[in-house]
Order: C-alpha cells, then structure tokens, then sequence
C-alpha cells in the first residue's frame, strides 16, 4: 500500500485493494467454509471481489471530478513540479521501483516458510482460540430464543442491525468467524452473518486506524460508506437468493 | 452465578469447535503462505499503467482478497 501509494497511483486502483483485502483472505475463506460452509464462503469472497470492483468504478468517477485531490499524506508531501498519479494511471512507472521480486525458486521457498511463521500467523491462531472460547460462552449461556428475535430472518431489520454489531465486535478475520458460527446456528439468518463478517472486517480497529494514519478524510470516509452500504446491499442480496 | 458444570460445557464446546476448524485453519494458513510466495514474483505492477477499468479493478480486487493478513 506505502509504494503505491508514494508511487501516486490513482485512488481508483488503491480503492479496490483497500476494500477487498481486510474483506478476505486465503485463511478467512477457508475458516468460514469450515464454520459456515462452502455457499456462505463463496459468497463472501464474491461480495469481497464484487465491492473492489464496484468501489474502482466509484472513486474513479469522483476522482475524474477533483473530489479525491491530495487525500494521501506522501501526495501533500510532494514539491510542486513532482509527477503525481491520475485516473489515467500516470505515474505509476515509479511501482518498477519496489524490490526486486525473488525468481528462484529458493527466493520461492524463503517467502513460503516466512509467511508460515511471521507473527500475523502466530496472532491469527492464538485470536482464534480466544474467540472460540467466547463463542462457546455465548452459545451456552445466551438463549437462543434472543437471537433469533434479533437476528432472525423474519426481521427487516436484522440485516442493518447485524453490520452495525460487526463493527465493535470485529477485532480480526479469525475472531469473528466462530462468533458468526454461533449466531447463526442460534438463529441469524445467513444474509445477517454475511452483512456482519462483511461490514466488521472493513470497519474493523485495525483497518481504519491503517487508513487514517496514511490519508485524509474524504477517502476515510468514502471507504467507510462504500463497506456499509456494500455490506448490507450483499446481505439483502445473499438473504433474497 | 455460572456454575463449575457450565464452564465445563464451554471448555468442551471450545475444544470442540477448534478441532473442527484446526484442518481449515492449517488449509487456509498454506494456502496464504503459497499465495504470498507466487505473488511475491509480480511485484512490478507498472502495467497498470497501460489498463484501467474493469478489468484492472477486477485483478486488483482478486489480488488483495488472495492475500493474507
């Protein structure tokens, strides 16, 4: 994000990236398919891809109109004369500028066994656990019949309800996955599950602290509302199919 | 008050549960691991440059839901 963003790309092609990839990920998809089944990961991962995609075509028209000027911290930085990015892509010859990307396959094999042990790895497994146990609690101690008067299908307003309980009770992919697994074996309809893993992933702590630390309001904000409203669209749109 | 009986059903519902998503959990984890490696070989993304649209939001979309956090 960093080298795109010092390269001046344009905030059409950084939008998708920044929206899809909090939405989901390699262990995300297969943790929900393990806790929610194989349909509602698949849906997660299209609505993911389907709301970057949607989310360029967006920030690409207001940026055409000058609403998206400056928004980044490295663009104010600049000294008058410097190339910046445009909706036309220009500037991006700087990207050629990243590290050098290892071809052997022994670079191959370094980055594979880095991931596997980085600390991210270490974070997700040690998160998993705690929420599992939290999970746990709620199933037995929380009534069924409670959820199901929040959350069920036969409510117009479970869906808003559940993206809105996604955002103080999303702290990682990991975490809310077993809480999701919960609500729903308790009686979340699955349009609700998917608007609460959708809207807590992209308005998570993690995720928007990253943002405000490298840009300016107006695309924070325009990230938030594209996550919201994507969230509960997908949610209404998953409940309907 | 919760009893010794209740936080004994959480203990077992959690051991439960994590040996029910520890297999997706090691797919997912070697999945990523082998995503991050093959794509760390296209770094150079300058070819951006000569799309947009559509596709380029697409690619870019598919990339960053294949990357692990």
């Amino acid at each position: 994000m960093i080298p795109l963003l010092t390269a001046g790309a344009p905030w059409a092609l950084l939008m998708p990236w920044m929206i899809s990839s909090p939405l989901n990920s390699p262990n995300t998809f297969f943790l929900i398919a393990g806790a929610l089944g194989y349909p509602m990961a698949l849906a997660q991962i299209v609505a993911a891809v389907s709301l970057g995609v949607i989310s360029g075509i967006i920030t690409d028209c207001l940026e055409r109109k000058g609403y998206l000027n400056d928004q980044h911290f490295a663009a104010s930085r600049q000294k008058p004369g410097e190339r910046k990015g445009n909706a036309n892509g220009d500037g991006l010859s700087g990207l050629t500028m990243m590290p050098a990307a290892p071809t052997t396959t022994k670079g191959f094999r370094q980055i594979f066994w880095r991931s596997l042990s980085k600390r991210g790895t270490r974070r997700l497994v040690r998160q998993l656990v705690i929420f599992i146990f939290v999970a746990s609690a709620i199933k037995i101690l929380v009534p069924t019949s409670w959820i199901i008067s929040l959350f069920g299908k036969e409510h117009w307003y479970s869906i808003p309800l559940a993206a809105f309980l996604g955002i103080p009770l999303y702290v990682s992919n990991s975490s809310s996955v077993p809480i999701a697994q919960t609500l729903v074996e308790g009686g979340m309809s699955p349009g609700a599950a998917l608007a609460f893993l959708l809207a807590g992933a992209g308005t998570s702590l993690p995720a928007i602290s990253g943002l405000v630390a490298i840009t300016r309001g107006r695309i924070v904000v325009l990230y938030v509302s594209l996550v919201f409203i994507g969230a509960l669209f997908f949610g209404l749109l998953f409940s309907v199919l | 008050m919760v009893s010794a009986s209740t936080v004994t059903d959480i203990v077992k519902e959690s051991v439960y549960s994590f040996l029910h998503l520890l297999p997706y959990l090691l797919i997912g984890i070697f999945a990523g691991a082998l995503l991050e490696a093959t794509l760390s070989r296209y770094q150079d993304i300058g070819w951006l440059k000569k799309k947009s649209g559509f596709f380029s939001y697409l690619l870019v979309s598919l990339v960053g839901v294949s990357t692990p956090l």
